[in-house]
């Protein structure tokens, strides 16, 4: 895939004339890194591709709003967040039943499905991490998994560095004492 | 003892086989059918907006008419009035409330006259 700017990116997506292959090349280049933030917060992947789907919807439809502060890629991802953080809110509320009946699903779903390989011990961790409260678990992902830095998951939480580190050390230090455990 | 840096960050979630490869079709026509239902439900917003401003146009020429029968009745008693066919005590006659009809003939005319009688006097405060 030939590599192309985030500029270049916009201006195809916002010419009539080329906006289908602007979209197309949009989830070309980001698909896979968005719908790994996405899986993570709510692993089963029916519901984030459902998720993923959704962002890009939205992220195509108000591409006029990308203020070019941030890159395409946290400016994606911020869509994606906050789309994970609604459905996992949705899910709060849908037909009245509690959140706990949704980890319960997402829980069954890392010992069951055959879309997870990982062995018992990573099985393991992302049950620990599924313990944390929603934005810790989110921190933690962005920060351990997709190894991106203070400043951008900053960008894409709205949340001060100093908050996060101290979000981040202490989920940390939460997943640690359930890992002595195992 | 496990610790969380001696296990491996490799990615254990895994898609469907060639779940990319048709997810780019797939979003937009996911986008087309939410454009379509966008449509449609602005249309049946529309037309539901036509029916209740037609409705109140409706009620609204109904009152209308209602108002131009009751002018219509004014302007034939006026006619039969200046014509000379009916006088005051036919009108009063004819009506469900005679006396409350006399009783606000009397008060209006006893309000224009006072009424007339009080703006001289002030002329006259003012003049003199």
């Amino acid at each position: 895939m030939v590599p192309i700017s985030d500029l270049k990116l916009i201006e195809l997506i916002q010419d009539p004339q080329t906006k289908d292959r602007g979209f197309q090349l949009l989830m070309d280049y980001y698909q896979q890194r968005v719908y790994g933030i996405i899986r993570k917060m709510l692993i089963v992947h029916e519901d984030s591709d459902d998720v993923l789907q959704n962002t890009f919807i939205k992220a195509f439809r108000n591409i006029h709003k990308f203020n070019r502060k941030s890159t395409l890629f946290t400016w994606l991802y911020r869509i994606a967040v906050n789309e994970s953080l609604n459905f996992l809110e949705s899910k709060k509320k849908r037909f009245f039943f509690p959140i706990e009946d949704h980890h319960e699903i997402m829980e069954n779903y890392l010992d069951k499905s055959p879309l997870i390989n990982g062995d018992e011990i990573q099985k393991f961790l992302q049950k620990a991490i599924l313990k944390l409260p929603e934005k810790q678990r989110l921190i933690f992902n962005l920060r351990y998994y997709e190894d991106l830095n203070y400043e951008e998951i900053s960008q894409i939480t709205d949340t001060s560095v100093g908050a996060l580190k101290a979000s981040y050390h202490h989920a940390v230090k939460k997943i640690e004492e359930q890992i002595k455990s195992f | 003892m496990k610790q969380m840096k001696n296990i491996l960050k490799d990615n254990i979630f895994n898609v469907p086989e060639g779940y990319y490869d048709t997810l780019a079709q797939r979003t937009r026509q996911r986008k087309r059918k939410r454009k379509a239902r966008q449509l449609w439900l602005g249309g049946i917003a529309a037309a539901a907006v036509l029916a209740v401003g037609m409705f109140f146009a409706i009620s609204q020429e109904t009152s209308f008419e209602e108002i131009n029968y009751q002018s219509n009745v004014d302007r034939d008693i006026e006619l039969y009035i200046s014509a000379g066919y009916w006088d005051e005590m036919d009108i009063l006659g004819m009506a469900d409330n005679p006396n409350e009809l006399l009783d606000e003939i009397i008060a209006s005319e006893w309000d224009f006259e006072f009424g007339d009688e009080q703006k001289t006097l002030i002329e006259t405060e003012i003049f003199y």
